[in-house]
């Protein structure tokens, strides 16, 4: 199956990396494609998941956290939000919203802050709104440098997958 | 001359690994252990370290560790016959330490007539100009008007470091680059002050550029011997807070060693010092010393100079609080190789080392030859927020420095804390700098060098946590029970491997209770 992994980032939602995986069960464990390369992992999940990844041991805490795969390792924290990497339209159909300078509800959730107001000019990647969903909060970033044209929504608003948020509005070049 | 007296049972008035640490070598003596604690350490490991353990009350310290009046009853009514202070809490408190005595308890620490006088930085100051010791250029005592404090500064010359008179662990601290800042620079560290300690009075100093923070271990007994029990080097700070300690100090050639200690050694006699003290020195570029401050305590980063001496600085403190005399004279301090401690703090490095609280879900500590951890957490166990965020302390030994480092790259390695973030992975990240590793490095080298506690191999272990990410929603998908105990939703097909459940096997499933048996 493929699946892609967006890696969030503490307080800034998704920070944009994002990468496609490709996986399939092989011997005793899976084998895994990405960043052009296949590599062998099995193991064991729990509380502690334990895995040969190419033969190397890895140790690490792997658990759900609301819409995020949470992986603990070596000291650091590694989150990730998991996409079908079926759903190519979803994904175009997202490019040309942010092209177009919208901030959509990425799911159903709750609009608990609004961090800028009509007129505002702002730089791209700074957080506008904080959309609550299954206990986790996410900031959702201008996806252009503008102007802010349209605020759709309220502090409060239930909003559900896809709806219009805000709407950045390009600078004339 | 004092009359020996013998200790039977002390009380630790502290938690956490200190608490502990004191604990084993009580133990170790035949003298036993009395631990006290708050309401929310009442499971903390330090209780169970001991033979006995008391409640002191709630959580805050002022309720709890800093009551002098609970803990003094609790002494007695346990029958303890010393107190041992640990550092921090009433550690440093010469009215503590008189309050023991008056109540005919031993107090393992320096008397409190030495105490008072190496006590604030300012009467310990005065104290090492008399006797010789030089210190920086600066106002001779605590100042609170703006405009003696600025005709100093204009005396002296700039930049100069406005500290608090009552400070300790860089509250309070500021530099002044030019004197158009003054004023405003005086503001905010009065008002830092203030809020930190209750009192505002600032001294000043001259800056030192790029200094080296290097301290002396003291051991004095009552009768008027004192031996330096070697240096530490403590110059990897973040925000002037010590994070590595490291003995002998890289810095040092054996005649500047030696001065080094000499000065030492007068500013405690000079105090008529007694039991285990530290004295804090810069060092400038330029290779010269000035004294800092007196440390009256037994210090976080005493574990390094155990390890190179082969000695139990507590057992030397409870020796020399029973009246009997240094059993090691300055001829016999021969340090061997290297040591090096880590400190462990739950905060996170990548955040502007915001503290952490929460639960230890894991802990693995490393193990091996030559390495020493000092923990007061175990997993499962709370950090609590009303405590310092030190949670432990990782110290190595090697024959060389290099060796040390090698060790300590391998014990980091081999740590797992998970459910806080910590600053492990800051010290996986420092190992490996060239300016650490050969050890030219000075106080000022993490706030110009440290951005982010990138480990040696990201890109590996990123790609690493995605293949576990992966393999975890794959097998979520194919049999969401074998992944339950963390999934929360998910199901569905989307060709998902059907047998990779069964080949990853579920070590939280009720399976968990048959001997783990790999994976196959």
């Amino acid at each position: 199956m493929k699946i892609v992994l967006e890696r969030i980032v503490a307080g800034h939602g998704v920070d944009g990396s994002e990468r496609e995986v490709d996986i399939r069960p092989e011997a005793d464990g899976f084998a895994v494609t990405l960043d052009g390369a296949e590599r062998l992992a099995a193991g064991q999940i729990g509380e502690v998941t334990r895995a040969l990844v190419d033969g190397r041991p890895v140790e690490a805490s792997v658990r759900r956290e609301g819409d995020a795969v949470v992986v603990e390792y070596h000291g650091r924290r590694y989150a990730y939000r998991i996409r079908d990497a079926r759903a190519p339209k979803i994904a175009r159909r997202r490019r040309e919203e942010e092209a177009r300078g919208e901030i959509h509800a990425p799911m159903p959730g709750l609009v608990v802050e609004i961090l800028t107001e009509v007129g505002e000019s702002v730089e791209a990647g700074r957080p506008l709104v904080v959309i609550e969903a299954m206990k986790m909060q996410n900031a959702l970033p201008a996806p252009l440098s503008g102007k802010v044209t349209v605020v759709a929504v309220k502090t409060g608003t239930a909003v559900e997958s896809g709806a219009l948020l805000i709407t950045v509005t390009p600078d004339e070049a | 001359m004092p009359k020996p007296k013998t200790i039977r049972k002390v009380l630790v008035a502290n938690r956490g690994e200190i608490a502990i640490r004191v604990c084993r070598t009580l133990r170790e003596m035949g003298i036993g252990a009395v631990a006290v604690y708050s309401e929310p350490d009442r499971s903390a490991p330090h209780v169970y370290a001991a033979d006995e353990a008391h409640l002191l009350g709630p959580a805050a310290a002022s309720h709890s560790y800093l009551n002098a009046a609970k803990i003094l009853e609790v002494a007695r009514a346990a029958g303890a016959d010393a107190i041992h202070p640990g550092y921090g809490f009433l550690a440093e408190s010469a009215d503590f330490a008189q309050r023991v005595l008056d109540a005919g308890l031993v107090w393992i620490g320096p008397s409190p007539e030495s105490s008072r006088a190496v006590g604030d930085k300012v009467s310990a100051r005065a104290l090492a100009i008399a006797a010789g010791v030089p210190v920086l250029p600066g106002t001779p005592g605590p100042v609170s008007e703006i405009a003696a404090l600025k005709k100093a500064a204009d005396k002296i010359g700039y930049p100069v470091v406005l500290k608090a008179a009552a400070g300790g662990g860089g509250k309070g601290m500021r530099r002044v680059n030019a004197p158009g800042e003054f004023e405003s620079a005086v503001r905010l560290a009065q008002g830092e002050a203030r809020g930190a300690f209750g009192d505002d009075r600032l001294y000043l100093e001259r800056w030192v550029e790029q200094p080296r923070h290097i301290e002396v271990q003291l051991l004095a007994d009552e009768r008027g011997n004192i031996v330096a029990l070697g240096e530490r080097d403590c110059s990897v700070q973040r925000r002037h807070q010590k994070v590595i300690e490291e003995t002998p100090s890289p810095a040092l050639d054996p005649a500047k060693r030696r001065e080094l200690w000499d000065l030492a050694v007068k500013v405690a006699r000079a105090g008529k010092y007694t039991n285990a003290g530290t004295a804090e020195f810069l060092m400038d570029r330029q290779g010269r010393f000035y004294f800092l401050e007196m440390n009256a305590r037994l210090q976080v980063e005493h574990p390094v100079t155990e390890m190179v001496l082969g000695l139990d600085l507590v057992r030397e403190q409870i020796r020399v609080a029973q009246g009997e005399p240094l059993d090691i004279t300055q001829a016999e301090v021969k340090p061997v190789g290297a040591a090096m401690e880590f400190r462990i703090y739950a905060e996170d490095p990548d955040n502007g080392w915001l503290p952490q609280a929460g639960t230890i879900r894991r802990l693995v500590l490393p193990d091996g030859p030559y390495v020493r951890c000092d923990f007061g957490v175990r997993a499962g166990g709370e950090v609590p927020v009303h405590y310092d965020p030190m949670i432990g302390k990782i110290i190595v030994w090697g024959r060389t420095r290099g060796e040390a480092i090698a060790r300590a790259r391998r014990a980091i390695a081999e740590t797992v804390i998970e459910g806080t973030r910590t600053t492990l992975p800051f010290h996986r990240w420092i190992l490996e700098q060239k300016e650490f590793v050969s050890g030219a490095y000075d106080t000022a080298y993490l706030s110009k060098h440290f951005h982010e506690a990138l480990p040696p191999d990201a890109a590996r272990e990123e790609r690493e946590a995605a293949i576990l990410a992966a393999a975890f929603v794959a097998i979520e998908r194919s049999a969401p029970a074998a992944a339950s105990h963390t999934a929360s939703r998910e199901s569905g097909s989307n060709g998902a491997p059907g047998a990779a459940a069964s080949r990853w096997r579920d070590a939280a499933s009720p399976l968990r209770t048959v001997p783990d048996r790999g994976w196959k």
